[in-house]
């Protein structure tokens, strides 16, 4: 003698059908709330995931050093401040737990070859340290440039292959490499290595990157002092120390940076913007639910005399109820459904429009030059977790019912006989 | 008319429909206005009772209440046996589903469902399958001579055709008693005849218990008995036929 719940959602659903408009305007408005929460939240966990990646890529044991002023100047020497030369090198060997101290240069640079221009960075780092410094970074051809041999050059994968150009790099070919903002000072090398695509790492794109040998970037900068420095500790669980040692040592006349502390600041950062986006998703959400208790109790209105003919006909008030209720959670399941599907697609466009490079130099993970475009920039890859794809499904369900609670139990109460008079 | 001749009990069951001292007092503001001031009366089962009086006298009123719609003042209603008093909202929602059925001057229907759909609207909330709610239906629509107009929607319809509908809903649960509060009012004499002769049928030959709100003298003078409603009371009963002259004919 119970009413069948398939029933109840065909006359919900008939019922919808029947004011189209209407009901598509409600369900839109819930299809973007949560179309939004899940675009934003899944776009600011890829970022945060993305950042991560970039961030493992450093080795547990690696600590970067780098001047405090570059937090405001970047890029090489001139600029006021600490500048780290090779007596800072030989300083921090010496501390208990350091394995290795790779100092490099780093500077935006634009690098022309055949009908190519492109802009990427030019770092001078003894070669031979790099599989050091980026972990699993591997040659594709060729060989790493010789320490000692100062036209030698290797190359990342984008700068001998760039994309959209038919124009690609050959070992031993001559590249000019022109220094961002100046044009006095030009170089050309010889490319002898070219590294399989890697990536990014803190921001630097790998394989947008120039990598020439420590002497040949003291000539071209015309500095001996280093853009950062990457410090190699024996084991993962000396960096806390070591980090302690040079801080101690050096005071706030220097950055100093590891990996695990990159990670948990990149991911404050990002749960913040994943909570304020998530808040804007969820206030839009609100609107819409605001919006179906309105609907629902227009229609409750218009539908008086309806609800009256249901009581003579002998529907219970929770049958009533049901069936208004059935309304708003139909209508919160193709909103659910609908934004589910929006927000995927609307989280790659904010991932494809928000790419995931420049902003930081490799020195020391500062934020402040940002990078003009970039030959191969990563972009922002949305996270989909199993529960945040059920949450924007079931969370507009939730919400809808809640909105339709009230006019569904208004409508469960009304005066049979007042109802049938009702015009 | 015919000779008044009363109504013999038809058998040792309750009656069909039983009012003691009902009473209904609507308040508008502070004052009351009485709509039924002491009604008693039984209408037994198998009977076709028309209810007549002026507009205000309280007629309508007495329908919701025997329909369970609307509860009285005060006074007590028994259905079929059954103290109305002594049901709470969904017994009293069941009662109406399985032993009443209402036929309304302006039909009713629900303007976005076809004939069969609201023909079947009772049984849904029964939880009828839906396989037999539609057989039921289309059955109930070709007694009423609708069955080609199954998927009609009531814009669709004649006045008379709707009236028809709303008739095959009031019966496709066969309630033992049927409702009408001014059934014929808004259709022409020729489906007022038509419906009458439907009713006087299913009175016949299933016994169901009709009472009948009507201005209409041609209805009310098919049915065994007139009431006279005036002034929320019962002014005049009168006896038109026995129920058992119908039978056989």
């Amino acid at each position: 003698m119970q009413m069948h719940t398939s029933d109840t959602f065909k006359l919900a659903f008939k019922a919808l059908r029947d004011r189209k408009l209407r009901s598509l305007l409600t369900i839109l408005g819930i299809m973007i709330g949560s179309a939004i929460i899940l675009a934003l939240i899944a776009s600011s966990s890829g970022l945060s995931a993305g950042i991560q990646t970039q961030v493992s890529k450093i080795g547990a044991n690696t600590l970067t050093v780098s001047s405090a002023r570059q937090f405001f100047g970047g890029g090489g020497g001139g600029a006021q401040g600490y500048q780290l030369s090779q007596l800072d090198v030989n300083t921090i060997k010496t501390f208990q737990g350091v394995s290795d101290v790779i100092p490099y240069y780093s500077q935006r640079a634009t690098i022309s070859y055949g009908s190519n221009s492109i802009d990427g960075e030019l770092i001078g780092v003894d070669t031979s340290a790099l599989s050091n410094m980026y972990k699993g970074l591997s040659l594709y051809s060729g060989s790493l440039p010789d320490p000692y041999d100062p036209s030698a050059a290797a190359v990342g994968y984008s700068i001998a292959f760039p994309t959209g150009s038919s124009d690609q790099l050959t070992l031993n070919q001559m590249i000019s490499i022109a220094l961002g903002g100046s044009t006095s000072s030009s170089l050309t090398f010889l490319v002898r290595g070219v590294f399989s695509a890697y990536g990014s790492v803190l921001f630097s794109n790998i394989d947008d990157t120039i990598f020439i040998s420590v002497q040949s970037a003291q000539i071209l900068l015309k500095t001996q002092y280093f853009s950062g420095l990457y410090v190699i500790t024996d084991t993962a669980g000396d960096v806390a120390t070591v980090q302690q040692e040079i801080e101690t040592y050096y005071g706030d006349q220097v950055r100093v940076m590891n990996a695990g502390s990159m990670v948990s600041s990149v991911e404050s950062i990002t749960s913040q913007m994943t909570v304020f986006l998530g808040s804007i998703g969820a206030v839009s959400l609100f609107v819409a639910a605001v919006g179906i208790t309105n609907t629902m109790f227009v229609s409750v209105m218009e539908r008086t005399r309806e609800i009256g003919i249901m009581k003579a006909l002998g529907y219970k008030p929770k049958q009533i109820m049901g069936l208004f209720l059935s309304e708003a959670a139909l209508s919160g399941i193709v909103g659910g459904v609908g934004g589910t599907i929006l927000g995927y697609v609307l989280s790659f466009i904010i991932g494809g429009a928000l790419p995931m490079s420049g902003g930081f130099r490799m020195g020391g993970g500062a934020p402040g030059q940002a990078s003009s475009t970039s030959a191969s920039s990563t972009t922002l890859t949305p996270v989909f977790t199993p529960e945040l794809i059920a949450f924007s499904l079931l969370f507009p369900i939730g919400i809808a019912i809640l909105a339709g609670l009230y006019p569904a139990w208004r409508a469960s109460r009304m005066n049979a006989v007042v109802a049938l008079k009702y015009e | 008319m015919k000779p008044t001749v009363p109504l013999k009990h038809q058998s040792a069951a309750a009656p069909s429909v039983e009012t003691v001292e009902v009473t209904k007092v609507y308040k508008v503001g502070h004052v009351d206005y009485p709509a039924l001031r002491g009604v008693n009366l039984t209408i037994e089962r198998g009977e076709l009772t028309s209810i007549i009086g002026a507009s205000g006298s309280g007629k309508s009123t007495l329908l919701n209440i025997i329909g369970a719609l609307d509860p009285p003042t005060s006074g007590r209603v028994i259905i079929g046996g059954i103290d109305l008093r002594k049901l709470d909202e969904d017994r009293l929602a069941l009662l109406r589903n399985l032993r009443i059925g209402f036929i309304y001057q302006s039909f009713n229907l629900i303007q976005r469902l076809t004939s069969i759909e609201n023909v079947a609207m009772p049984l849904i909330a029964r939880g009828i399958p839906e396989q037999t709610r539609k057989s039921r239906s289309l059955k109930m629509l070709s007694a009423v001579g609708l069955a080609q107009k199954a998927n009609k929607r009531p814009t669709e319809l004649s006045g008379g055709e709707q009236q028809r509908v709303a008739i095959a809903r009031a019966l496709v649960t066969q309630p033992a008693l049927v409702l009408g509060d001014e059934p014929t009012g808004n259709v022409d004499s020729k489906t007022t005849r038509e419906i009458m002769d439907y009713i006087t049928q299913v009175n016949k030959t299933l016994g169901t218990t009709f009472v009948l709100v009507t201005h209409n003298p041609e209805v009310a003078n098919t049915s065994h008995r007139v009431i006279t409603v005036k002034d929320g009371l019962i002014e005049k009963e009168q006896y038109l036929q026995r129920i058992d002259s119908y039978s056989g004919l």
